[in-house]
């Protein structure tokens, strides 16, 4: 049974749902009908290898939980009907509406104490193989707390094919910060997809890491709307791509009130065959003045076989704002390997301290000293094995 | 700051300069398009049969096409089976000088501040009008002729130079492009055909005055433009329109082709007709300008100054294909009312060590939206590539819309790809500025988007560039004279 | 030449100006001392008719004529100059066109015949010494690049090249080291005469070394609490503004 066709399943249609979420699963299937398979010609799957998506096939379907070190809430179906009210990502993209459709449960994160980012809320998600997995996920941060959530996708050490898509629906009340870090490290087997969707009410902070470690096919969808005056985000991402990995981060900032921020900063490390996009949309409405928005992707290309799409985007309504983007790609830089080197610094140890100082624009800023040291311990075994041994 | 908005307004409603219609008996066709439209036109202009097959194996692909919709564009879509496909001033034969000309039509120009006589002694420009899809005024051709350098109606090349057409005709952008360069491969009427030998210089900048007169007929351009290896041309396209109710179509195709070491410069001044304030009539620009950097060491560079039509869709591009090859794109729009712009480059690099840089500065006032959309591409074997884009917009008042949509697309790790994109508005704190050194907020506005647009205007020939901030000055004025 | 009467003035319903009260005789220099905050650069802005300021009582004449309806560019064009605390950067607009076309706006305005670019340059080239600004600033965009003190000497190659009768001087000593100080006011001062009168807004005494002003005014919350000769540059430089603390006693 391939992806395409899991519309044709019967919608599992638990006597413990409420009417209402029985009806949206239903319409939701009807809707993945509609708008059936994403092709080239729908500007978000322009880039995308859509082949290997196409060619995912399992006989059955999970609906999976994933393990975390804070108990989810028990679902009170009213309130996520009050939640989801007026909403429509839900049928807004063939998968996000097949992922309704296909769940069978929805987890609900509700965060009321502040943490640290040493004493993070971990999440994971170790899929089973062969089976399409999906998942839905609730996080609501209450007005003025700050929390710290670290969000495991993949096992890297699988060899057997896996799939996942994982729904996330991110509630961040007044004055609330979320730091929501995303490590995303799986098989090449593996097909991950995450769809993101954050509000962002009156002062509140969104600061998420994106970072994209392996994985054959890997992809990002975030839709952020900043709903409240004086609301931010951050979106920050790291990709090291190899092998013939795919990676992909589509996202779209909303700035739909006025005194918002927002901005991004990614980097991308490609190697081999592999594939990266990076494909940014801030929208700025006709009343959203006084807005500042920033959009920066910085790529190294490693190899000659490795491509990149980078395609930084504002549509602007608003005439008081400030909104600029940068993008840009290029390989190593032949003079700093040189004066490196002219230091007595080995070729490889001077690229080594590039791509590290490179990506560390990106993890440096992590709150967590520990996952620090990890993502560079990891970054450094990537360098050894992609990069010398490959080479 | 009400106040200033108030006077924006104000200075945005000015009223179109060039809108008169000169009442020339055409020589038109009934709307509608089919074979036999294409045959007529082909036998009214004596095509050999070549031309004729090439004109009916377009429209055969054009029929199976669609409109593009992904442009950030609304407009009311053009009945194509409405517009007539050919329209002609009346002439006996081709005339040999200006004397020739009707009167009427040396009167029009002279309204256009397009005076031809002094332009031959003052400027040294060889001109070659376009009134109607026919040329009917050729200068210079002489002086130029002496060097080897064909410039001529393409019509007259078709039947003339009959290998470089079949050489080059459709070979940059071919009649499969897209849904508009096959409209015009099937029916185009009339254009410009430029040919610069081996080594030569031309003498002189070479222009083309576009104009659109006769009501609710389309104008289909066709230009080619070939600079053999070590020439150098510099062409200068300008156009303005009379006022008129109904939106007309513009679907022109420009090649462009650059053989070893050639250089060709092109630059556009655009002031069609926009539309009224409220947004009714003017121009459908629908436009396809493409250019190969075909040999070593070629150099295209696209100039392009936007200021008219009510919708733009235009994206003059650079295939790289030569190494060291250069392409560069320098762009100021400029929309105001409700017009719209969709417009940006490609370039494409093929070839190794090749160049490109794009500049482009957007203005949007009242409710106009204004989209920059490019795309930076660098094939596999495209060694050390290099590209510098910077793409700026300005915001006037609050109900219009500036949009960014570059793309980036890399598979060859020694490329270095460098895009970067600033969105402002004028500040109040520039204006009073101004005011406060006595400067009107009309001409304040005028000179700082003349200041904001300068890197693209310092691209241009003198002639034009002196033109294009006046022209700057006109659209954004309200209350000129 | 300038009578300032009873003006109060607020920006977003806040009261900036308090009943502010001042007359600047032809041929004048006033001095305008006080804290930041304590509503003299407003004061500045609102004499050149910037409008996010609500006046909401009293009146500016300039030369016997209320100016309150005017706009910027006519005071400007009738002889009253801006010197700005802060002069804005106008990017790509060469300093010298600037000039330019508010020198031709001037002479249209008086009925006077326009300049040219090339008349205009040797112009420009004379005034230009007065200043010793560095001619390449003249191709550069308006401001753009210039570090605090050009700026500084930009603005006063605009006052003598416009030649105003009402020059008003924002905190133009401010960012100065003392050279530059010194070539500003030397500028300023070549440019006296008996016809002429000058605004200066400041903190410190410093400039008004140099300017020999016949006025001092001290402004504290927005209203003038103190009015005396040049030797009140001094006490304040001895005493700071706290011994004026409290206005109904100083009055």
């Amino acid at each position: 049974m391939k992806l395409e066709n899991l519309i044709h399943e019967k919608p599992l249609l638990l006597d413990a749902f409420p009417q209402w979420f029985k009806d949206l699963k239903q319409s939701a299937l009807q809707q993945a009908k509609t708008f059936g398979f994403p092709h080239h010609k729908v500007e978000s799957w322009r880039f995308t290898p859509l082949r290997q998506l196409r060619d995912v096939s399992f006989s059955r379907i999970n609906s999976i939980k994933p393990s975390t070190s804070h108990p989810f809430e028990n679902v009170d179906w009213q309130d996520i009907e009050a939640l989801w009210k007026g909403k429509t990502f839900h049928q807004g993209t063939f998968l996000d509406a097949l992922n309704i459709g296909l769940i069978n449960d929805v987890h609900v994160l509700r965060i009321c104490e502040n943490n640290t980012a040493d004493t993070p809320v971990r999440l994971h998600f170790d899929t089973l193989e062969e089976v399409f997995n999906f998942s839905h996920l609730v996080i609501i941060v209450e007005n003025g707390i700050e929390a710290h959530i670290e969000l495991r996708l993949g096992n890297k050490s699988t060899k057997e094919s896996h799939f996942l898509h994982l729904l996330t629906h991110v509630v961040l009340k007044e004055n609330a910060t979320l730091n929501l870090i995303e490590i995303k490290q799986a098989g090449q087997g593996e097909t991950m997809l995450q769809s993101l969707h954050v509000e962002s009410a009156k002062g509140s902070y969104f600061n998420h890491y994106n970072i994209n470690l392996g994985g054959g096919f890997l992809r990002e969808d975030i839709n952020i709307q900043l709903n409240g005056a004086l609301a931010q985000v951050d979106l920050k991402g790291l990709f090291t791509p190899r092998y013939t990995e795919y990676v992909d981060v589509h996202s779209q900032v909303n700035h739909n009130v006025p005194n918002c921020e927002s901005h991004q900063d990614y980097r991308g490390i490609l190697n081999c065959e592999s594939h990266g996009v990076f494909n940014a949309r801030v929208f700025i409405a006709k009343d959203a003045q006084k807005t500042n928005a920033s959009q920066v992707n910085h790529n190294l290309l490693l190899s000659r076989s490795a491509r990149i799409n980078t395609n930084p985007q504002l549509e602007i309504y608003a005439d008081d704002v400030k909104a600029n983007h940068g993008s840009t790609v290029g390989e190593l830089d032949d003079e700093a390997l040189f004066y490196m080197q002219s230091r007595g610094i080995n070729p490889d140890d001077a690229k080594r301290l590039l791509i590290a100082g490179f990506a560390g624009n990106i993890i440096e800023t992590l709150g967590s000293e520990n996952l620090k040291n990890e993502l560079r311990e990891t970054l450094d075994a990537w360098f050894d094995f992609s990069y010398t041994k490959l080479k | 700051m009400s106040d200033d908005r108030k006077f924006n307004d104000n200075m945005t409603e000015q009223d179109y300069k060039y809108g008169f219609v000169t009442d020339i008996e055409a020589d038109t066709l009934p709307p509608g398009l089919n074979e036999d439209v294409i045959r007529f036109i082909s036998l009214k202009k004596k095509e050999p049969e070549f031309i004729l097959n090439y004109r009916l194996k377009a429209f055969k692909n054009w029929k199976k096409m669609t409109e593009p919709n992904w442009p950030h564009l609304s407009y009311s879509k053009t009945d194509f089976q409405a517009i007539s496909y050919y329209s002609a001033p009346k002439t006996k034969e081709l005339l040999e000088s200006l004397d020739e000309v009707d009167p009427k039509l040396l009167e029009t120009y002279k309204k256009l501040g397009i005076p031809l006589e002094e332009q031959k002694m003052l400027a040294g420009v060889a001109v070659d009008a376009v009134f109607d899809s026919v040329s009917v005024a050729t200068t210079f051709k002489e002086e130029l002729s002496k060097v080897g350098i064909i410039f001529c109606p393409i019509s007259e090349a078709i039947r003339d130079y009959p290998e470089l057409i079949k050489k080059y005709m459709g070979s940059v952008v071919p009649s499969t492009d897209n849904f508009y360069a096959a409209l015009n491969a099937a029916v185009f009427t009339d254009g410009s055909f430029v040919y610069i030998p081996k080594g030569v210089r031309s003498p002189m900048e070479l222009s083309t005055y576009f104009r659109i007169n006769a009501s609710n007929t389309g104008q289909f351009e066709r230009t080619l433009i070939i600079a053999d290896e070590g020439s150098y041309v510099s062409y200068l396209e300008g156009c303005t329109a009379p006022m008129r109710d109904e939106n007309q179509l513009h679907a022109a195709v420009v090649e462009l082709v650059a053989l070893k070491d050639a250089q060709i410069k092109y630059s556009t001044v655009q002031n069609w007709y926009p539309g009224d304030k409220n947004g009714k009539g003017g121009i459908y620009n629908f436009v396809t300008k493409r250019a190969i950097a075909q040999g070593e060491n070629s150099k295209i560079s696209w100039t392009q100054v936007e200021t008219g039509s009510a919708v733009t869709w235009k994206y003059p591009s650079v295939i790289l294909k030569g190494d060291h090859s250069v392409g560069e794109f320098y762009s100021v729009a400029l929309t105001s009312n409700y017009q719209q712009a969709d417009t940006g480059t490609k370039m494409i690099h093929i070839g190794k060590n090749t160049k490109s840089t794009i500049i482009s500065k957007g203005i949007s006032a009242r409710h106009a939206h204004n989209t920059y959309r490019g795309e930076v591409k660098v094939m596999k074997d495209a060694e050390d590539a290099r590209n510098f884009s910077q793409c700026d917009s300005i915001l006037i008042g609050d109900e219009c819309g500036a949009h960014t949509f570059p793309y980036i697309d890399v598979r060859n790790p020694s490329a270095q790809v460098e895009h970067e994109a600033t969105i402002s508005n004028i500040s109040e704190d520039q204006l009073f500025y101004c005011n406060q050194r006595g400067i009107n907020t009309e001409e304040a506005i005028a000179m700082i988007v003349n200041g904001f647009c300068k890197e693209v205007f310092k691209e241009l020939p003198m002639e034009f560039a002196v033109e294009a901030q006046k022209l700057m000055a006109v659209s954004l004025e309200g209350s000129v004279g | 030449m300038l009578s300032i009467q009873n003006l109060h003035a607020s920006v977003n319903g806040k009261e900036i100006l308090k009943g502010v009260t001042l007359e600047v005789k032809t041929g004048e220099l006033h001095a305008i001392m006080g804290l930041n905050g304590s509503g003299k650069s407003t004061l500045a802005n609102i004499i050149a008719g910037k409008n996010t300021y609500e006046i909401t009582k009293g009146d500016i004449f300039y030369k016997g004529e209320s100016i309150l309806g005017k706009a910027p560019e006519a005071r400007s064009n009738e002889g009253i100059f801006l010197s700005f605390q802060y002069p804005v950067v106008i990017p790509g607009v060469n300093n010298t066109s600037f000039l330019q076309a508010a020198y031709n706006a001037k002479q249209r305005y008086l009925g006077n015949d326009e300049i040219d670019a090339i008349d205009f340059l040797d112009l420009i080239k004379e005034k230009i010494k007065l200043v010793k600004m560095d001619d390449k600033y003249l191709r550069r965009g308006v401001n753009e690049g210039f570090s605090g003190g050009e700026k500084k000497r930009n603005e006063i190659l605009q006052m003598v090249t416009l030649e105003p009768e009402m020059a008003i001087l924002d905190e133009t000593d401010s960012g100065l080291d003392i050279d530059a100080l010194r070539i500003v006011t030397d500028g300023v001062n070549a440019f006296r005469n008996p016809s002429r009168s000058f605004l200066v807004i400041t903190h410190y005494q410093r400039i008004l070394d140099y300017l020999n002003p016949d006025v001092i005014h001290v402004m504290i919350d927005g209203k003038i609490v103190k009015t005396g000769g040049p030797e009140l540059a001094h006490v304040l430089e001895e005493k700071g503004y706290a011994w004026l603390e409290n206005p109904s006693e100083s009055m």
